[in-house]
């Protein structure tokens, strides 16, 4: 009985049995022809699907190239992206890309690598393959299998980048390679690592191309980056440029409005602030009339006699110094400054907006008075009979406003300033005298010591008063 | 019902920088498990031979912490929308799971000595205390290199080891690691620690159990033969003819003289149950051969378990993805009549039926990803042989991808 037919025990055997016999190996040769027929026809196939398999890749890999060439327009990560495709899509153990030495043109040293141990990554960069054999032949690739015959380039490349079987096609620049696509396997393992062909060897040329195409778009992209860069940098050196003008204009501007406040200061220092604004607005202004000025004068008592006790420097000194309380005081009380006159000090109360009344210039007068006495306490025995003050006030009404095109100056006129005057010459040292028109308006604010009449000059006999804190 | 707090997430990476893959796949882990650093029980972590490990383990360890490992090298890995081999693909699952016991065991020395390796694991888990039976997860080294070229490491001694010592079979599946198609060494990590050249053993146990199903990718073709000479795991002869001098007759003259050919197609199967009864993959085994012997005109197979007097069958490999999608769904929806919720599932897939290396157009993770959609993470693997229980003994199965679900 042959091998493999099945054997039914005798004792089982029928009169039946030669038919049945053959008809169970009939149909045993028909499964194992058909399970032949079945696994050669999946082999057919499998071989077909290999083919496609390997168009395919080519086609996934140069699809997915076009996206990363779409995505990165760096040099570097384009490479690397694309050594990591190449490995991964087209089962490569290993790629590099070896970039034409400068110095000796011929020869190649890696500059991308993908799949290499760390260690064998810092060797590999040291060594550089003359590649010039590959350049001079008609065939300018290398595929690498085991069926490749020996050839010093192949050695080389094995021994200096560690590759075992392998593709290696040119990247061109304007016509003229100027680097190296290297990718390949450490082992044929059929069927899943099957030998390098022509096939893959066409994909390494398709994805060469591809290169060749970022490349130049790189490099363009590279000269347009450094113009725009120029640009960019053109750009910040004007809007620096703009910037150190703009500080320069702030800083005038700050230094104008700085000068501004000082010379409205000044302005506000010499006139009153309703004049001096209608003097900056209109050029000139207006004089007024007030119905009810308190003006007041102050004057130390023989200052002629320690004018010639005292250097001028020093007494001009001493004059500072008071004036400078004086005006101080009256500006608290909301008086005008309106000029001195050698140790004379005339101001006065009510010409402008701030409320100024009577009894205000009094309580200034008093101040000024009670400075003057304190003042002359530290001064020296003989001296201090002259730090004593006459001061005279009254109340009427005054016409104020500026005159002339220069150096101008506010001033008051009217009988009001001549009275003002008139109290003040008659009033007696550390005495503030008033006139009765400002007497009738203060009498229930202060102390007053009423002097009945006396006689003035060109005004014939007036009531005036002493006035005193209550 | 889950316990409350029950935490599982993945994490999926294919940097090409093992580092940098690593703590993003941690990264991402920790964060679909809703973790902290450093929380997680356990890590499972999977990457390709083209990382560098120590760098990889690195990388998860920065991201996770210094938590409890388990993995090691992949062909391939996947988890619910992405999924990759023979790349820079790496996954990490993170699980925290207060009533849940873990414990990890390893054996080193597996190339030295399938049988004793496998014995000593056994004894390990046969020593350990578990809450109630353990749910097994075994990985085991599936690249030998002492003999200067590569061989797999046999499961069949390895399971025979383990077997005389657990005696009864736990619920227990698994694969043999190999990190790439080019079987460089596989690199493991367990606990903190790096090795090679080990078997591994995770074993949850307490509130969790491990439900799996097994995706055959082949179908007889052939009438039965009967194996009637091996050495190891060649096979001399069937039918008493030399194996392979068998095999190209039956394929023909066209396959005849092309050894690469018969080497990747020919599959033998050995059918566990009534051989007249209608196919069921469940009773199926399938063994690839790896290689044919010229000098004895026999066929190198994956394994060593075809031993004179079994009966076997020339398989056709019908990969076909709608039974993987369904089989997938059938376990999530039996589970969940059970009243349990799904926690997380590890899909084992053998890297030889990958898309681009079968020529298949389809690949089968998809079709479980597409099952399970989001409703519970899944980690995907390939690697080179499956373990799984048929007909109550583990087994080493080729061609085939296991789902395991852990449910709650």
């Amino acid at each position: 009985m042959p091998e493999g037919t099945v054997h039914i025990p005798s004792e089982h055997q029928g009169p039946g049995y030669p038919d049945l016999q053959r008809e169970v190996n009939y149909y045993k040769k028909m499964a194992d022809a058909g399970a032949g027929y079945n696994i050669r026809i999946d082999s057919q196939v499998s071989l077909l699907k290999r083919s496609l398999h390997q168009k395919e890749n080519g086609f996934t890999i140069l699809s997915l190239l076009h996206s990363v060439f779409g995505s990165h327009i760096q040099v570097d990560d384009l490479l690397t992206e694309t050594l990591k495709l190449i490995n991964t899509t087209l089962k490569m153990d290993r790629s590099l890309i070896a970039w034409q030495d400068p110095d000796i043109p011929a020869t190649f040293l890696p500059k991308w690598v993908m799949g290499f141990e760390t260690r064998e990554v810092a060797h590999l960069r040291k060594y550089a393959v003359d590649l010039s054999s590959l350049l001079a032949s008609d065939f300018h690739y290398l595929l690498v299998n085991k069926e490749s015959t020996a050839d010093p380039v192949i050695d080389e490349i094995r021994r200096a980048w560690g590759f075992q079987f392998f593709i290696a096609v040119p990247i061109r620049s304007e016509g003229k390679p100027v680097a190296w696509m290297l990718a390949g396997r450490e082992k044929e393992a059929w069927p899943f690592y099957p030998p390098l062909n022509m096939g893959d060897r066409d994909t390494l040329f398709a994805i060469a191309s591809f290169m060749e195409a970022a490349l130049a778009n790189a490099k363009l992209y590279d000269r347009l980056e450094k113009a725009n860069q120029a640009l960019e940098a053109y750009n910040r050196e004007l809007e620096g440029r703009v910037a150190e003008r703009t500080r320069d204009l702030e800083q005038r501007n700050q230094d104008l409005a700085i000068e501004k406040k000082r010379s409205d200061d000044l302005l506000l220092n010499i006139l009153p602030a309703e004049t001096a604004e209608e003097l900056k607005t209109y050029g000139s202004s207006k004089a007024r009339m007030f119905e009810q000025a308190t003006v007041m004068f102050t004057d130390f008592v023989n200052f002629t006699t320690l004018s010639a006790m005292i250097p001028p420097e020093q007494l001009v000194a001493e004059l500072d110094f008071c004036f400078r309380h004086f005006d101080e005081i009256i500006t608290r009380w909301g008086m005008e400054k309106i000029k001195t006159i050698g140790d004379a000090h005339m101001s006065v109360g009510g010409i402008t907006g701030n409320t100024c009344s009577p009894a205000d210039v009094i309580n200034a007068a008093l101040e000024i008075r009670d400075f003057v006495n304190v003042y002359a306490r530290e001064k020296p025995v003989t001296l201090q009979p002259f730090f004593n003050l006459r001061v005279g006030i009254h109340t009427g009404i005054v016409v104020a406003g500026i005159v002339g095109l220069k150096k101008f100056s506010y001033d008051i006129w009217g009988d009001t300033v001549n009275m003002a005057a008139r109290m003040q010459s008659s009033s007696s040292p550390g005495k503030v005298n008033v006139s009765e028109s400002t007497y009738l308006l203060t009498e229930n604010e202060f102390t007053f010591e009423p002097r009945g009449k006396i006689a003035a000059k060109n005004k014939g006999e007036l009531l005036m008063y002493f006035a005193e804190h209550k | 019902m889950s316990t409350p707090g029950t935490r599982f997430g993945v994490g999926f990476s294919e940097l090409p920088d093992a580092f940098a893959a690593g703590r993003a796949a941690g990264m991402e882990a920790l964060e679909q498990a809703g973790l902290d650093k450093g929380q997680a029980q356990l890590c499972l972590l999977f990457c390709t031979s083209r990382h560098d490990a120590a760098e990889f383990f690195r990388g998860v360890q920065e991201a996770v912490g210094n938590i409890r490992c388990f993995g090691g090298y992949a062909n391939g890995t996947g988890n619910n929308v992405s999924m990759g081999y023979d790349g820079y693909q790496t996954v990490v699952g993170l699980m925290y799971a207060p009533d849940v016991q873990v414990d990890i065991f390893l054996q080193e020395g597996i190339a030295f000595n399938e049988y004793e390796t496998g014995k000593a694991l056994a004894g390990q888990i046969r020593e350990a205390s578990f809450q109630g039976d353990p749910n097994i997860i075994l990985l085991f080294d599936a690249v030998n290199r002492l003999e200067g070229q590569f061989r797999m490491n046999y499961g069949t001694p390895f399971i025979r080891g383990m077997k005389e010592v657990i005696g009864t079979w736990p619920n227990i599946a698994g694969a043999r690691m190999l990190g790439d198609m080019k079987f460089k060494p596989t690199h493991q990590w367990v606990n903190g620690e790096m090795t090679q050249n080990s078997a591994l053993a995770l074993c949850l146990s307490g509130n969790i159990r491990m439900d799996y199903v097994v995706m055959h990718g082949c179908k007889p073709a052939s009438a039965y033969h009967t194996v009637t000479a091996t050495q190891g795991a060649n096979i001399l002869e069937i039918d008493h003819k030399p194996a392979l001098s068998f095999v190209q007759e039956i394929l023909g003259p066209d396959m005849k003289d092309n050894l690469k050919e018969i080497k990747y197609f020919v599959t033998l199967g050995r059918n566990i149950a009534d051989p007249w009864a209608d196919f069921d993959p469940a009773n199926y085994i399938n063994r690839m051969c790896v290689g044919v012997d010229k000098r004895s005109n026999g066929l190198f197979m994956a394994e060593m378990d075809f031993e004179p007097g079994t009966r076997i069958q020339l398989m056709r490999r019908s990969f076909q993805m709608d039974y993987v999608s369904d089989q997938t769904r059938g376990l999530i929806d039996q589970v969940h009549r059970e009243g349990r919720k799904p926690v997380f599932a590890m899909y084992f897939n053998c890297a030889g039926r990958a898309a681009s290396y079968s020529d298949n157009t389809d690949e089968d993770m998809r079709y479980v990803q597409q099952a399970i959609g989001g409703e519970f993470p899944m980690m995907g693997f390939y690697e080179a042989g499956e373990l799984a229980k048929i007909g109550g003994e583990l087994q080493v199965l080729d061609w085939t991808g296991i789902f395991c679900l852990f449910s709650q």
